[in-house]
């Protein structure tokens, strides 16, 4: 093949004159990693001290390579150095497709999949420090005593992840492909988590495990870890979104999170609502908040107490409220007059729950709720969302271990309704005080009393500030400002205006595949055009009713269900829940509206429905891209095998690559996401940090308690980290452009290019790989 | 959004505590005023995006606090920063005499090279003025450097200096790729329909 020869030409190329490198194939020429660091040592030789590796260490040579490409270079590990290690001979499209990055990422041109960069390093130390900074405050709040409660709770959680405990196992596992498609691989080839083979388009590699990239779950909340946005588990080989806690009393907010959040990313969610509570509680001072959060942690932990004799079910029974507190919104369709008040005692005791165990999540649920409540009024997305759910349950029926009911995931995957009523019985258990109405209106009153509840509380208990964080940022950012037209954010009015023709996603999919093996040219750029699918579901409704149209679109998913499509719909329930919680929350608490509008009315503020709901989208992509690339890989691998060197092979190759480019640009806008959650994450912690600083610094210093001092220099630290944190958001989007600008421009090129020679149907590979050489 | 832009600049503000720092930056990048008095702590930084020499230019400027006490704080943001504006308030002579030691604190602390503005802001309160503008122009020619008179509150100039200041940056950049210059490339490339597609 022209463009693997031509790829390994200029392999040859930079690695020449290194010690025991030579290329000679795409195969065991790189087997002992030297040529991997040879290559990141070309351009980058700050990254890797070349002169001290050694032939022999193969294991420790790629893995160098591999975590330094990684972490340095954001091009994402589809290779595992255990494998290397492990396979006489390494599996030839595999590393084809990797060092067709470094090429990408080094020639400053993606003729191929350009993966380069796909997620900021720049991700995770942010995001750490800020929540390592949020956690003493969390920990203080909640006593231990429900972290005991708390914690079968993840281990519930975990159930749906059953997989999970073979994970470590799984890891040094080395299983044969099963697939006939990777006879001439021996990768390992299994996920870490669900067992099934990973085909080179899904491979996500974490800390050398590998996982489907839908498989890379959080063991709490099941969502789908992005980078960045994780962190290791409290169990080994587990991770969990990183704004859950490890601590045993984390597990709560992990429920909270899931249940009220599990809308989407729970990081996403849960982040901002911590983000939110703490303030509130900075805003207040500090000793109040602490009064005030472990009277509530014992109060949460009598009522299970009440409870204990069934101790099990009342978990179950949580859990299921969790679930269906969100989900509970939705089932209502049909059951909505009657259930309605049931559920809604349910639910306020759940949250009543909740909030007792943790403020935060309180807090996070009460905006959620606002700001569901604001843009959406109509209970009908979440019927529809429901019905779009059954389909889901279906197909996702396996991937839930069934063994589990109480998995809030489950909650998810079934319908609503189904989850609902088993939480009714559970309910009155639980919360014998106050059946229907009188319990959520007790909920009110809590959160209203409580400081923490969220920012309208914080007006209150602030009143000596006078100003709650909010008010604070509204003054000095006055909203007034409409988003400029030069820079719209991401509205999806924008994308809208510039998204394609493309009716729904659904065309969207299904387009993709024929055009690769047709045209690539157009296709590739097609497909990524994110737009088009914001489009369909935008128009329908603010945030939850696109749902309901994609559950229609799901139906095309429904083939990848099997692999992977639970992830898409999980996310999509959440969002569901979302509206659920809206709902609920407009019941109880109409004051939080002020704060979710400060937010929102900065200019480019993105909703965080909206990021959902695009991250969603953005998964369907992916998904619909990973099924495609399934069946391309197994036609590679096939004519591989029977040695076509044709064109018909050229063609696959580059369809290959477009298709990997693709996914790259799904998963760039998808960290683009990220980041801007983040940073709206970062910008609404801010002011409540501040708030409090302000108010120690004010105090005269001979007054001033050790622990104020303590308090002060500790709120500093965190405010530098927070103004860091959102500079190295800033840092990591500019090196993202820069890249991704060389690429789209080379791109571009490369389609044009492309067209042509299929034209005249010359290798496309050659110029593709050999232009620049 | 946050891709489209074809540079980014850092700009660092600093002056003495009560200049009106805070006050230019609110007015440049949300065109805003508020009257109350917010001392800034530590650092800070806001985001805009401007056109110059048709390029987009995204502005990220650093607000740091004038106060002593966070001097440790604000100094280690210096070197990142690409244009440095220097703040005093014309109705407070100290702090244009504080300019000095500003300067002195750039040197110190910021990398060579980087691109400085003075601007004498509060130039509305006409009636209170201590330091003439002429004072002023002298001390910017004195150092080689450009300068404005400012008023965040009556938005003067405000948007002008900083244009200014990124216009100097962006053509000394392109110049020759400094310092100041770290990736910014001479033709960025003009957003392809496939990347608008995209963000």
């Amino acid at each position: 093949m022209a463009a693997v020869k031509a790829l390994q030409q200029w392999c040859k190329i930079q690695c020449d004159g290194y010690r025991d490198v030579a290329i000679t194939n795409m195969t065991t020429s790189f087997r002992d990693g030297l040529a991997f660091c040879a290559l990141i040592h070309k351009y980058r030789p700050d990254l890797i001290d070349f002169d001290t590796l050694s032939k022999e260490n193969v294991y420790e040579n790629n893995n160098l390579a591999f975590h330094v490409a990684e972490d340095q270079l954001g091009i994402p590990a589809l290779l595992d150095a255990e494998d290397m290690v492990a396979l006489r001979v390494p599996d030839r499209l595999s590393i084809l497709t990797y060092v067709s990055q470094y090429y990408n990422y080094f020639h400053g041109r993606s003729p191929i999949g350009g993966m380069a960069g796909i997620k900021r390093p720049a991700d995770a130390p942010t995001d750490e420090p800020s929540g390592k900074k949020n956690l003493p405050v969390t920990a203080k709040a909640f006593p231990s005593k429900p972290a005991t409660e708390i914690r079968p709770a993840p281990n519930t959680v975990t159930t749906p992840f059953k997989p999970s405990p073979k994970q470590t196992r799984a890891a040094n596992e080395k299983k044969v492909l099963v697939e006939s498609s990777n006879k001439t691989g021996t990768l390992s080839s299994s996920c870490t988590a669900c067992k099934h083979h990973v085909h080179l388009v899904q491979r996500h590699l974490v800390d050398g495990k590998l996982y489907h990239r839908n498989c890379f779950k959080c063991s709490e909340c099941s969502n789908i870890l992005l980078s960045g946005t994780y962190k290791p588990g409290s169990e080994p080989g587990t991770f969990i979104c990183i704004t859950h806690q490890n601590t045993p009393g984390s597990g709560l907010s992990h429920r909270n999170g899931p249940a009220a959040p599990r809308v989407g990313p729970t990081w996403l969610v849960n982040k901002n609502d911590r983000t939110e509570t703490p303030r509130p509680n900075s805003a207040l001072s500090t000793p109040v908040v602490t009064s005030h959060a472990a009277t509530k942690p014992n109060i949460t932990v009598s009522t299970p107490k009440v409870s204990t004799p069934i101790a099990t079910k009342t978990q179950e029974a949580r859990k299921k409220f969790f679930e269906t507190t969100p989900a509970a919104p939705a089932d209502p369709p049909s059951n909505r007059s009657q259930p309605t008040t049931n559920e809604s005692a349910g639910k306020g005791r759940v949250l009543l729950k909740v909030a007792d165990y943790k403020d935060k999540d309180k807090d996070k649920a009460k905006a959620l709720i606002t700001k569901k409540l604001a843009e959406e009024n109509s209970n009908n997305n979440n019927t529809t969302y429901h019905s779009g759910l059954r389909p889901t349950d279906g197909k996702f029926g396996n991937k839930p271990s069934p063994a589990e009911p109480p998995s809030w995931k489950k909650g998810q995957d079934n319908p609503g309704v189904r989850g609902l009523k088993p939480v009714e019985p559970s309910l009155p258990q639980n919360t014998p005080k106050s059946t229907t109405g009188p319990l959520w209106v007790k909920t009110t009153d809590k959160e209203s009393t409580r400081p923490p509840s969220t920012f309208s509380s914080n007006l209150k208990v602030d009143s000596d500030s006078s100003e709650s964080p909010s008010d604070w940022r509204s003054k000095l950012k006055p909203v007034s400002k409409a988003p400029k037209a030069s820079e719209p954010p991401f509205s999806t009015e924008a994308k809208r205006a510039e998204a394609p023709p493309k009716p729904s996603p659904t065309n969207l999919v299904p387009s993709f595949p024929p055009r690769p093996a047709s045209s690539p040219s157009s296709a590739p750029l097609a497909v990524p055009s994110l737009p088009p699918r914001p489009a369909s579901p935008a128009s329908p409704g603010p945030s939850l009713p696109p749902r309901p149209t994609s559950p229609a679109s799901s139906a095309p998913l429904a083939v990848p269900a099997s692999q992977r499509a639970p992830s898409p719909q999980p996310a999509r329930a959440g969002a569901g829940s979302w509206g659920f919680q809206n709902g609920k929350g407009s019941s109880s608490t109409n004051a939080p509206q002020p704060e979710v509008k400060s937010p929102k009315t900065k200019p480019d503020y993105i909703p965080k429905e909206e990021i959902m709901k695009e991250l969603d989208e953005i998964e369907n992509s992916l998904n619909e891209l990973e099924k495609t690339g399934i069946q391309l890989e197994k036609q590679l691998r096939r004519s591989e095998e029977e040695g076509a060197e044709d064109n018909s092979m050229d063609e696959l190759m580059v369809d290959w690559f477009n298709l990997i480019r693709s996914k790259q640009i799904y998963m760039r806008r998808e960290s683009e996401l990220v980041y801007i959650a983040k940073t709206q994450d970062l910008e609404e912690q801010q002011p409540g940090v501040e708030e409090e600083l302000r108010r120690l610094m004010e105090k005269p210093e001979r007054f001033k308690t050790a622990a104020d001092k303590r308090r002060e220099a500790e709120l500093m630290e965190k405010l530098v980290e927070i103004v860091n944190d959102r500079n190295a958001i800033v840092e990591g989007l500019d090196e993202d452009r820069l890249r991704e600008e060389e690429e789209d421009q080379q791109m571009n090129q490369l389609m044009q290019d492309l067209d042509i020679k299929k034209q005249k149907k010359k290798s496309a590979m050659k110029k593709l790989f050999g232009r620049k050489t | 959004m946050a891709k489209k832009y074809d540079f980014l600049f850092k700009l660092l503000l600093i002056g003495d505590s009560g200049v009106g720092k805070t006050c230019l930056i609110i007015r440049f990048a949300e065109d805003n005023f508020n009257s109350t008095y917010i001392s800034t702590i530590g650092i800070d930084f806001k985001v805009k995006t401007i056109e110059v020499e048709g390029k987009k230019v995204k502005l990220q400027v650093w607000d740091t606090a004038g106060q002593e006490r966070f001097k440790t704080i604000t100094t280690a943001y210096y070197r990142g920063a690409m244009g440095i504006i220097l703040v005093y308030d014309i109705t407070d002579e100290k702090s244009f005499e504080n300019i000095q030691n500003w300067m002195k604190s750039i040197k110190e602390n910021a990398s060579t090279g980087v691109n400085r503005m003075l601007l004498g802001n509060k130039c509305d309160i006409e009636a209170k003025r201590k330091v003439s503008k002429e004072t002023g122009e002298k001390l910017a020619t004195d150092h080689g450097i450009r300068f404005f008179e400012t008023s965040a509150k009556s938005s003067i100039n405000v948007e002008e200096s900083f244009v200014a200041l990124a216009r100097d940056i962006l053509l000394k950049s392109s110049k020759k790729p400094g310092p100041a210059g770290r990736e910014v490339k001479l033709a960025p490339t003009q957003k392809t329909s496939s990347k608008c597609l995209l963000f």
